[in-house]
Parts: C-alpha cells; sequence; structure tokens
C-alpha cells in the first residue's frame, strides 16, 4: 500500500510541471518553426517542370519550348500551358527566354520581323530583343525578357522560375 | 487585357497603347440549337484566352455580349457599344460570332471575323485544341490589319517630309 503513496504536493507538482511543459512548449515550437522556416522552405521554392524537350536537341537557333503544370488560379484548377524560348550558346550554356513582352505583356517570338532578322518581336507594337533578351532601344519595351532558371536531368530539359535580368 | 480589375488598372495606365477592343457575339439558344451554341461559347471562351494571351497589350477583350438569336437587327444590338469603343479611342473593333447574320451588316463599324460552326459533338479538349489553332490564325489577320495601318502611317509621313 505504502508503495502507491502519492500525496498531495507531489500531485500537484507532477500535474504543474506536466502542464506547464505542454504550455511551454505550445509557445516555443512555433518560433523554433518561424526561425528555422526559411532553411525548410528552400526545398519546395525551387520548383522545377519538365518540358519535353532534350537538351541535345537543342542548337544556337532559339526554339519554342511549351511545357504544361496544373496551376490554381481563383477556383480553377487548371491545366496552364506555358512558353519559353531555348537556346545553346557557343559555350554550351542553356539560355531559356520567357516570351512575355517587358512592355505590355504580348507574346514575343524569335525572327518574325523580315526587316530585323535574327531578334525577338513583339507583334503589338513593334518591340524588339536581341536573341539575349535585351530589349533593343528605342522600341516600346524598358527592360530585358525574364530568364528561366533550367536544369538538366535525364538529358530532358526542366524549366524553374522567372529571374528578371 | 481581360476586363478584370488588374488589367483595366494596367489599361488605364497605357490606354495609348491599347487600340483594338475584341467583341464576341454567340446567341443564346434554348431549342435544339442549345449544345450548337454551348459548343460555339466554349470555343469562343477558348479563342478570347488565346487571343489575350498573344495580344495582351493591345487588345482589351469585351465581356460577351449576350443576345437572343431570334433578336432583330444584328447592327442595332452592337452599335451602341461600338460607338463607344471608338469614342473611347479603339481604332479597331474586332468581333468575333459564327453566327451569320452578323455578316450580312454593312454598316458595322467593327472588323468581323466569321467563325465556323463547330459539330456540336465535339469534345472539350478538341474544343481547347481547335481553339489555339483558329487563334494563331486570327491573330495572323490582326497583324496584318494592324502592319497595313502601321505601313499607311509611314507613308503618309514621307508625303508630308
Amino acid at each position: 500500500m505504502s508503495k502507491q503513496n502519492v500525496t498531495r504536493r507531489q500531485f500537484l507538482n507532477y500535474t504543474l510541471t506536466g502542464v506547464g511543459g505542454f504550455m511551454a512548449a505550445g509557445m516555443i515550437m512555433p518560433m523554433v518553426r518561424f526561425a528555422i522556416d526559411p532553411v525548410l522552405k528552400a526545398e519546395a521554392s525551387g520548383d522545377f517542370v519538365a518540358t519535353k524537350m532534350k537538351v541535345s536537341e537543342l542548337t544556337g537557333e532559339p526554339v519554342r519550348v511549351d511545357y504544361s503544370f496544373d496551376q490554381k488560379d481563383g477556383w480553377y484548377e487548371t491545366s496552364q500551358t506555358n512558353t519559353a524560348w531555348v537556346y545553346k550558346t557557343d559555350d554550351g550554356k542553356i539560355v531559356a527566354l520567357s516570351p512575355i513582352c517587358k512592355h505590355l505583356g504580348c507574346t514575343v517570338a524569335w525572327n518574325t520581323d523580315k526587316e530585323n532578322p535574327n531578334q525577338f518581336f513583339c507583334p503589338c507594337h513593334y518591340g524588339r530583343y536581341t536573341k539575349d533578351g535585351v530589349n533593343v532601344k528605342g522600341t516600346p519595351p524598358i527592360a530585358p525578357l525574364d530568364l528561366y532558371a533550367t536544369k538538366e536531368k535525364d538529358g530532358i530539359l526542366y524549366l524553374g522560375q522567372l529571374i528578371p535580368q | 487585357m481581360k476586363w478584370v480589375p488588374k488589367d483595366i488598372t494596367m489599361y488605364k495606365q497605357a490606354k495609348e497603347y491599347v487600340d483594338s477592343a475584341l467583341l464576341t457575339a454567340v446567341p443564346l439558344s434554348f431549342n435544339e440549337e442549345m449544345e450548337q451554341s454551348a459548343v460555339m461559347n466554349e470555343f469562343m471562351t477558348g479563342l478570347n484566352f488565346e487571343l489575350e494571351k498573344q495580344f495582351k497589350g493591345r487588345i482589351l477583350i469585351i465581356p460577351q455580349l449576350v443576345y437572343l438569336e431570334d433578336e432583330g437587327n444584328r447592327g442595332d444590338l452592337v452599335e451602341p457599344v461600338t460607338t463607344v469603343l471608338r469614342k473611347k479611342g479603339f481604332k479597331h473593333v474586332f468581333l468575333l460570332t459564327s453566327d451569320e447574320e452578323w455578316s450580312v451588316e454593312q454598316e458595322l463599324e467593327a472588323e468581323v471575323f466569321l467563325i465556323p460552326l463547330l459539330d456540336p459533338e465535339t469534345e472539350d479538349g478538341e474544343i481547347r485544341v481547335l481553339a489555339k489553332e483558329r487563334a494563331q490564325e486570327i491573330g495572323e489577320s490582326f497583324k496584318e490589319i494592324w502592319n497595313n495601318e502601321q505601313k499607311n502611317r509611314q507613308n503618309n509621313t514621307v508625303i508630308k517630309i
């Protein structure tokens, strides 16, 4: 009998320590979580999407690469298709440019203006960009085309986030 | 630009660059044409989406014009809208429709693009693919219309000098 004796004082001590411990943990855990949050998030932010393009098929000539991913837009969940203009530089680096014109957001295309060959051309207000995406002075755009982060995995081209140049 | 708050804000800041408006007219129908009407509605939505993506900075998408198929004169329906659009500085009003009655209207202050009807049995996925292809063709026509205007303007300037 005497073994199982727990005094009132001990009982209160145990419960108070236990409840207090839970409360302290409840307060400290979220703080710790917030503090290390950037570390945990870094993994998710580098969302790369696979394209159907083989890296070995890329040349110095920019080609249209379409890729699809699921996107939530308001209450629609749709499969969205985005486009990039991709080419390889002479030293083998892959350049993937966004086709969204930095003027007012139309879609630019490679080499479609007969008077200015080998440039990106915007059909809306005749904005032009050189091959590396830099806006041609004297045309409406005021900034270079955005660049995609690129990655190669199993010979397939992956496109990531947009990086303003 | 779409008729949504974000794009309208953009439109207000860049009005001088947005010289074209895109109108779409699909007749409402509740009789045996209802399926056809629904397919065309979906198809037109696709066309609007694709064209907006391609020409965001130059075209303002006007919300779809609603009318009944047996409603009388098509010109009377759209004339108040085109008049306002012209007054607001839109040099081009493009009208997408597959209702042939629009084509007989001579005095429409709009460039009418008569879109052939799709089979009412067309599947959703197929509609999207077709819309993408057709939007490319329509886009080429838009560019041509704009380019001609651009050339005329350049010619005029040359003559003045």
